[in-house]
C-alpha cells in the first residue's frame, strides 16, 4: 500500500509543530496552522510520492496559510513571541555577533529582490526544494537561481569573515589591561 | 562555507531576515518538544472545526493508530515500515539485495564456490600466458603474418643479459694453465703448437656476445718473440680477415689452405685457416722462424 500524505503529516509531527513555532508566536497560533495543514491534507489526501518533496510541501502550506492569516487580522497583535525558559542555545556570542551582522545586510538585499526571486528564496532556503525545484515551480532559469544563491553565499562568508576579525579585535581590546 | 552549509546556516537565521519568522529554528523544535497537545488531539479539533466529512479524515486515523501500533511494538507494523523504506529506496535495495545474493551463492554455497574458483583461475591462466608468450612462437605466428621477424635468441644469449637488462657483449677472460686444461672443461680439441723452442705462457678463453668463443695461446721463443694463436668457435653468420700485406696461401694441416701476409711496416706475420669447427689465426712477432710455424702446421 502506498503512503499517503496524512500518514507523513503524522510521521513528521513534531517537525511539521516546530516550523509552525517558527512562524507563529505561541502556541495556539502554531496549532491552528497546524489544523490548516491537516485540513489542506484532508481535503485530498493522496500517495505521498505524487508530490515531488511532501516536506516541503508542508513547509509552504504552513507559510502560506501563516502570510493568508497576517493578511486576514490586517494588523499583528506587538507583542513579544512566546519563549521557553530552558531553550538551550547553541550559538556563542560571537557567531551571534558575526550572524546578527551578516544577516542584516542579507534582509537588506533580500528586500532589493523582485517578488519571484524572494518567494525562490523562502521555497530553497526554508521550505527545502532544491534547485531544480524551484527553478521548475517557479519557471525561473536555474543558472540565474543558482548565480544569486552562489552570490549570497559568498557576500556571506565574507561578511562573517570581516565581522569575525571585527569581533576578535574588539575582545582584545577590551580585554587588554588597563 | 559550501552551498549545504550555506542553506543551513541561513535556515537557522531566518528570523533575523523576515518578520515571518519569528523565532529561530532551535527555539521552535524546542518548542514544539514541550507541546502537550499530540497529532490525535489536533486531528481531532482540526476535524471538528472542519465542515469535511469523516471518511476525509480517516488517512489521518489509520496513520495514528498505526503509529500507535508501532510504538507498541507491533511486528506487523514493524514489517509494514521495512516494506515501506523499500519502496521508497526501492532501487538501491533491490541493487544491495542482489549483491548480497551473489556473494552468498559464490561463497557459501558450494556450487558457487566452484563457479567462483573456475573463474578465479581462468582468470590467473589469462595473466600467466600474458606473461609468459614464447618468443619461438611469437615469432611463428609474426612471420605467418608476412613480417620479418629476427631469430629468436638462444638460452644462452638470454643468459647475456645482465640483471639489470644490459647485453654483456664480452665476459671476463678465463685463464687456464695448459690448454689441456681448456679441453678438459670444454671436451673440445684446441689446436696448440708443440715445439721445445716454444714456451707457452698464457692460455685465454674469451667469450663474446656475437663471435662466440675463443682461445688464446701465447707464446715465447727462445729471445723472446712473440707467437700467438687464436682458436675460435665462431658462432656467426660470417667473419671479415683483413690482412695488411700481400696475402699468399699455404696448404697445411693436411690440405687446408692457410692465408698469410707479412705486414710491410712491421714484418709481422699474419696467417689465417679454416679448421673442422673452428678458425685458426697465428700472429708472429718480426724475426721468428717461420720454417718452424710451417713445420709445426705440417
Amino acid at each position: 500500500m502506498q503512503e499517503k500524505l496524512s500518514e507523513v503529516f503524522v510521521e513528521q509531527y513534531q517537525a511539521l509543530l516546530g516550523v509552525a513555532f517558527q512562524l507563529t508566536r505561541n502556541e495556539d497560533d502554531a496549532l491552528d496552522l497546524m489544523q490548516d495543514l491537516a485540513e489542506t491534507i484532508a481535503k485530498n489526501d493522496r500517495p505521498a510520492n505524487s508530490i515531488e518533496h511532501p516536506m516541503a510541501f508542508f513547509r509552504t502550506c504552513l507559510r502560506n496559510a501563516r502570510i493568508n492569516s497576517l493578511k486576514k487580522s490586517q494588523r499583528e497583535v506587538p507583542s513579544e513571541p512566546e519563549v521557553f525558559s530552558q531553550i538551550p542555545g547553541s550559538d556563542s556570542v560571537e557567531s551571534d555577533v558575526v550572524g546578527g551582522a551578516a544577516m542584516a545586510w542579507l534582509k537588506k538585499e533580500l528586500e532589493s529582490y523582485p517578488e519571484d526571486m524572494r518567494e525562490a528564496f523562502y521555497l530553497y532556503f526554508f521550505d527545502g526544494y532544491s534547485l531544480d525545484e524551484v527553478a521548475r515551480k517557479l519557471n525561473i532559469n536555474k543558472n540565474t537561481l543558482s548565480q544569486r544563491f552562489v552570490r549570497i553565499r559568498s557576500k556571506l562568508v565574507k561578511k562573517a569573515s570581516d565581522q569575525s576579525l571585527f569581533f576578535a579585535l574588539m575582545v582584545l581590546f577590551l580585554l587588554k589591561p588597563r | 562555507m559550501n552551498q549545504k552549509k550555506s542553506r543551513e546556516y541561513i535556515r537557522k537565521r531566518l528570523h533575523q531576515i523576515d518578520g515571518l519568522f519569528v523565532r529561530s529554528e532551535e527555539e521552535a523544535k524546542a518548542l514544539a518538544a514541550q507541546c502537550r497537545v499530540s497529532a490525535r488531539v489536533l486531528i481531532m479539533r482540526a476535524q471538528a472545526s472542519s465542515m469535511l466529512p469523516a471518511q476525509n479524515w480517516s488517512g489521518f486515523y489509520d496513520a495514528l493508530d498505526a503509529a500507535d501500533r508501532r510504538a507498541a511494538g507491533d511486528w506487523r507494523e514493524k514489517l509494514n515500515d521495512l516494506l515501506r523504506s523499500f519502496r521508497r529506496h526501492g532501487k538501491l535495495a533491490l541493487g544491495s539485495l542482489i549483491l548480497a545474493l551473489a556473494l552468498a551463492f559464490f561463497t557459501l554455497v558450494p556450487a558457487g564456490r566452484a563457479i567462483a574458483e573456475r573463474i578465479f583461475n581462468y582468470v590467473i591462466t589469462v595473466f600467466d600466458k600474458q606473461l609468459e608468450i614464447d618468443q619461438a612462437e611469437e615469432k611463428a605466428l609474426y612471420e605467418a603474418r608476412g613480417y620479418d621477424v629476427p631469430d629468436v635468441m638462444t638460452g644462452e644469449q638470454l643468459e647475456s643479459f645482465d640483471e639489470n637488462g644490459n647485453l654483456v657483449q664480452a665476459e671476463e677472460p678465463v685463464y687456464y694453465q695448459s690448454v689441456a686444461e681448456f679441453e678438459a672443461v670444454y671436451q673440445l680439441d684446441a689446436f696448440e703448437l708443440e715445439s721445445d723452442q716454444l714456451r707457452c705462457v698464457e692460455v685465454v678463453e674469451e667469450n663474446h656476445f656475437f663471435t662466440g668463443k675463443s682461445l688464446r695461446t701465447n707464446y715465447l721463443t727462445a729471445d723472446d718473440l712473440k707467437v700467438n694463436v687464436m682458436e675460435q668457435w665462431y658462432q656467426g653468420d660470417g667473419q671479415s680477415v683483413a690482412f695488411r700485406g700481400e696475402v699468399k696461401e699455404k696448404t697445411v694441416l693436411d690440405d687446408r689452405t692457410m692465408q698469410y701476409a707479412i705486414d710491410p711496416a712491421d714484418g709481422s706475420f699474419d696467417g689465417f685457416v679454416l679448421l673442422e669447427n673452428s678458425v685458426l689465426r697465428i700472429y708472429t712477432d718480426k724475426g721468428v722462424d717461420l720454417d718452424l710455424i710451417w713445420s709445426l702446421l705440417a
